[in-house]
């Protein structure tokens, strides 16, 4: 790990620490001002807390691969964590999300050949709204509590390493993975609505992405 | 530059080669076909990106409207601590989970070692719908046979005083003795007691329930009692009179205005007034319940249409509708009697399965038409069908849908 890379993953644990810490502060405060004075801080302080996870998982994850696909989805993970927890601890979020912001900066910066974000962008977009899509399901299944609950972060999880497979070149693993993801919790939550249609999304998304054959790209964003 | 293997991109720099999906085509092809593929790629990825906008904002909307926390927060909490605690104030809090009006919850309570004094909440009144505070009245009766039931699974025995007096005054104490654990049916159906505002089956109550019914009606709530509908011609006639009375109900702006203050469409206002009718209430069907959070919230008009055709689903559906009677309507003490057994019924209900709803429209309409000395259209229809004296009316069935919790405000929240 080189330096970049340590006081990366040193910006995303204190983001991580300081969002766990909002989160429980919140379930124990209960509707305070400093917490945005929310009616349920007990459901929302265990999303800030599962925020302040994700944001320590996607931190370590940047640091351990180079493809800029997987740096591009944990930078898009740090940046809507750190939004996300604006809406769900108020003031206390602030702390955490300046820190995964540096973060998200931090993988951002590196240097790159002129373009290669735009071209990283463009051919990772499919997973990124995958992503996307797993973190409705991350966010209503931690809502869900329960058994449901735990179908649907396990499913969000599942989504993600649909998505690693496939640049593994496991494409029927991957597909298999992505339906595992999608299905059961949207069957559990038929009645939601929102939930079997988060579901089709990410079939119809997903699916395409992880069964299509990849091709090797220069850091230019040209196929070579 | 060379191709490396996807499996060496995760020890790739910076520098080396990344892995792009194969949705640009083939390098042979021509520059239109290249053309062609590239445009048609980056529409389906605009549309699918339209698509997970979307959703993302629809299931923004789902959170903000509690879609998958259903009778969850703290609202609801009350539902899950009635039976902790064996102390007068853990009585209250069974209290506060007795039916009431529009779920107004009009009651405020002092509590101390050996005495729970009862006092109505004026400022919870539905106003033009209840001109006179019949309901009111109800509401409180019903809170006082959940104490009272919730005194004697706690080994007290509660004496009941009603105290005579204006509207403001203590409406009733509850001296709390000593006595044995009573822990009753009536009292285990106290977290399960929720009004079903659903369709109802078509079969037909078996007669031996509504007797046993009948048998609630007893000494401790008299002159309370209870009338039934059962006949087909009965209920059709009691149906006709219910629409009709919702029909002028909503064209009474006043009555529409005074209750729509009491519905509750958004989440936010469920949790932070703990109050009022929601749409988890209404007795609809999951999906249908879904459809109507995630829709913008009605305005009164839509409300009230809704009002009067929900209504002539209930009254079609109702296997039985009971009616309450007491000897004189206006009387407080007779209308906390008629609230006990109001009470009593519903629990009843809800510990056979049965589904239970009140239907108040008819008498809310010959209150409003007193109130404004206008005729009183819907009295001597009612009369002919029940005698006088009516007090409050329910209709009873198999449901289609389970009934859900509906918000409260827990006892700390409740006393005076």
């Amino acid at each position: 790990m080189n330096s970049g890379d340590r006081t990366l993953l040193a910006a995303g644990s204190i983001a991580a620490v300081l969002g766990v810490g909002a989160g429980v502060a919140e379930i124990v405060a209960g509707t305070v001002t400093w917490a945005g004075n929310k009616n349920d801080p007990t459901a929302l302080g265990w999303v800030t807390i599962g925020l302040g996870i994700v944001i320590g998982a996607a931190s370590l994850a940047a640091t351990r691969t180079r493809r800029p696909g997987a740096r591009l989805v944990a930078a898009a993970t740090l940046l809507v964590c750190a939004l996300l927890g604006l809406t769900t601890a108020g003031l206390a979020w602030i702390p955490a999300a300046v820190a995964a912001m540096v973060a998200c900066a931090l993988i951002v910066r590196r240097p790159r050949p002129a373009g290669a974000w735009r071209a990283v962008i463009r051919a990772q977009w499919t997973a990124v709204l995958v992503v996307v899509l797993s973190f409705i399901y991350l966010a209503f299944g931690i809502v869900a509590r329960d058994r449901v609950g735990l179908l649907g972060i396990a499913g969000a999880v599942a989504a993600c390493i649909a998505l690693a497979l496939h640049g593994r070149s496991h494409r029927a693993a991957a597909a298999v993975v992505m339906v595992v993801a999608a299905v059961p919790f949207a069957v559990a939550t038929a009645w939601t609505v929102v939930m079997p249609l988060t579901a089709v999304l990410m079939l119809a998304i997903g699916l395409p992405y992880v069964l299509g054959h990849s091709r090797p790209m220069t850091s230019t964003g040209g196929i070579s | 530059m060379t191709p490396s293997a996807p499996s060496s991109v995760d020890r790739a720099t910076p520098q080396d080669p990344a892995v792009l999906p194969d949705t640009d085509g083939a390098d042979d092809v021509d520059p239109s076909q290249v053309s062609r593929r590239s445009f048609l790629r980056r529409a389906g990825l605009g549309a699918a990106t339209a698509f997970v906008l979307a959703d993302a904002a629809v299931a923004y909307r789902a959170y903000d409207q509690g879609v998958l926390a259903e009778e969850r927060g703290p609202a609801f909490d009350a539902w899950d601590t009635w039976r902790n605690g064996t102390d007068p104030m853990s009585m209250v809090g069974a209290a506060v989970l007795a039916a009431s009006a529009h779920n107004t919850q009009p009651w405020r309570f002092t509590v101390a070692e050996d005495r729970i004094d009862l006092y109505a909440d004026l400022t919870r009144s539905t106003g033009a719908n209840d001109p006179l505070n019949r309901e009111l009245d109800v509401s409180l009766g019903c809170a006082l046979e959940n104490l009272h039931l919730a005194a004697l699974a706690r080994g007290r025995q509660p004496e009941l005083e009603l105290v005579p007096g204006g509207p403001v005054d203590l409406v009733a104490s509850v001296q709390l003795g000593a006595g044995s654990v009573i822990d009753s049916s009536l009292y285990r159906a106290i977290g399960s007691r929720h009004s079903n505002r659903s369709e109802y089956r078509s079969e037909s109550v078996p007669a031996s329930t509504l007797a046993s019914m009948d048998n609630r009606a007893d000494e401790s709530v008299a002159p309370a009692r209870l009338v039934w509908l059962t006949a087909a011609g009965d209920r059709q006639r009691f149906g006709d009179l219910l629409v009709e009375a919702t029909r002028a109900h909503v064209a009474d702006e006043e009555q529409s205005t005074e209750s729509f203050a009491w519905w509750r469409s958004a989440w936010d206002a469920v949790q932070r007034n703990k109050d009022g009718l929601t749409i988890d209430g209404v007795g609809l069907r999951p999906l249908v319940r879904t459809l109507g959070k995630l829709l913008p919230a009605p305005s009164r008009q839509s409300a009230d249409r809704t009002f009067v055709d929900r209504t002539v689903i209930q009254a079609r559906s109702a296997a039985a509708f009971g009616v309450i009677v007491v000897d004189d309507p206006t009387a407080r003490p007779e209308r906390l009697a008629g609230g006990r057994l109001a009470q009593r019924l519903h629990l009843w209900s809800a510990a056979t399965g049965l589904g239970f709803q009140y239907m108040n429209q008819i008498t809310e309409r010959i209150d409003r038409d007193r109130q404004l000395g206008h005729d009183a259209p819907f009295e001597t229809p009612l009369a002919d069908l029940v005698g006088d004296g009516a007090l409050v009316a329910f209709r009873v069935g198999t449901p289609t849908v389970s009934g859900m919790k509906s918000p409260r405000r827990p006892a700390l929240e409740v006393l005076r």
